[in-house]
This record gives C-alpha cells, structure tokens and sequence, in this order.
C-alpha cells in the first residue's frame, strides 16, 4: 500500500508567511536546543556506569545549531577538550583488534535507541509551544 | 524464550564458507586473551538486551536485538569476505546491518578487524516464530 502526499510545498509556504523567517528559525533552534541537551544527559548517564577519570563525559559538547546541505538544521555532539578524547571514543564505542571488550561498548548505540522517541517528542512539542 | 545467540551461530555455520573457516572459532560475549590468534576468529556481542516491541492484545509478538559482529583476522581479503558472508547470512534471519562500524589494522600484532552492527526485529511469539 502506498499513499501520495500533495502540498507539502504550498503548506509550508503558508506557515512561513504566517510567522516569518526568524521566527520559524527561533522555534526550531530551541526545539533542537533541548533536543541535543536531552541526549548529552542521556548519554551522560550512560557513560556514567564506566567512568575513571570522567574527562569522557565532560569533553562532550554540542555544536550551535547550523545547516547542512542548505535546508537541514542540526545540532552536532562531539568530543573537544584537552585530554583529546576525541581520538579514542571509537575504541570505547567498538573496540579495537587488540581490546576486543572495553567496558561500555556500545553506549552511544544505546544512547540513540534510548532516545529516539523521546527526542522525536521534545522536538514536537517545543514546536507545538512555540508555533 | 529464543536463544538469539545461538540461532545466530548455528545460521553462520550452515554458511559454507564461514563453516570452512570459522568452525570452532565463533565466541560470544567473551574473547579469551589466551586463545589461539593465527586464523580468522568471529565474537557475537550483544549491546543491549532484547527488548520487546510489538504488542497485539496485549500480547508481545516481537523482540529487537542489537549485535556487534567482530571479524579478527590475518588477512584483509578474508577478513572483508567473512564479514560479506556474515552480512548476508543475517539478512536472512530478518537482521539488518547498521550504519557505522570499525574497519581496523593493528601492524603491532598484524591483524585486521572488520566491526559491524545488526539490528534485527523478528518474530519471538510461538506460532509465529519464522527462525
């Protein structure tokens, strides 16, 4: 079964016209804002059971809200900070051929699964106060 | 109840050229720091713990499962080849890979290590179970 959707164009014309750019823009950056501060916290959590020195956790930050390919608007996590954990959270994530099982492998696969329908609902309903 | 981790096994093994090369040598969870590190070696580990999905009167009709296939081996044709029989030994069992993954070489120890993560959803209530 397959459905065709028209209008999507001419609807969204409309909703721009209605509140204007910025505006619009302003919505989805909080929504995005608080979408991107719901993950680090979940993820925080996760990292949380196999912490040491705890650099991992505070080395995460979030990029400003910024476009790619012109229309999308995101928020990026990563890893910055002077113990460079950036170099080494993938061994953490999948192992490597001499660690084959570091503890919290995995994490950030659980952290996406954990909050996929959550972060789909903050989004919504930031929009929904916002709009 | 399925035991996950071992249909997987026994689906990898009916697999002829894994069966040739791997017989013996599939570990899950666990990888022994002493075992034997001259031929190809395959570790089953799960991320997260199954976790129930579809519900039809309030009954649990499926269950979603995460794994991470590691592939060790000396050489990065077989290497690649085993990964590329795993990958389609899985899709038959209802698992899809994901994206992301770790495509690595140690020149200490000499050995290649081929990652990849499934996502798998199938049927685990009986009657309908199709593995």
């Amino acid at each position: 079964m397959s459905a065709e959707i028209k209008g999507t164009r001419s609807m969204l014309e409309k909703i721009r016209a209605k509140y204007g750019e910025t505006k619009m823009l302003k919505a989805q950056d909080r929504a995005l804002r608080r979408g991107a501060q719901y993950f680090t916290s979940v993820m925080k959590e996760e990292f949380e059971v196999f912490r040491d020195t705890g650099a991992t956790i505070d080395e995460m930050t979030t990029t400003e809200p910024y476009f790619i390919h012109g229309q999308v608007r995101i928020i990026k996590v990563y890893w910055s900070g002077s113990k460079s954990r950036q170099s080494i959270i993938h061994i953490n994530e999948y192992g490597s051929v001499k660690n084959t099982n570091p503890r919290g492998r995995g994490a950030i696969a659980r952290t996406m699964y954990r909050t996929e329908e959550p972060y789909k609902d903050i989004i919504r309903e930031s929009l929904r106060g916002d709009l | 109840m399925l035991d996950m981790i071992n249909i997987i096994k026994t689906h990898l093994l009916e697999n002829e050229v894994i069966a040739t090369h791997c017989t013996g040598r599939i570990r899950a969870y666990h990888y022994d720091e002493t075992s034997d590190t001259k031929g190809p070696y395959i570790l089953i580990s799960p991320l997260m713990p199954p976790q129930p999905t579809t519900y039809a009167s309030d009954k649990n009709l499926t269950t979603e499962y995460l794994y991470q296939i590691d592939v060790r081996t000396d050489s990065e044709k077989q290497a690649k080849m085993l990964s590329e029989e795993i990958r389609k030994t899985m899709f038959t069992i209802a698992f899809r890979q994901q994206r992301g993954g770790l495509d690595d070489y140690d020149h200490t120890v000499k050995r290649y290590l081929d990652a990849r993560r499934y996502l798998g959803m199938p049927y685990t209530i009986e009657g309908l179970q199709n593995l």
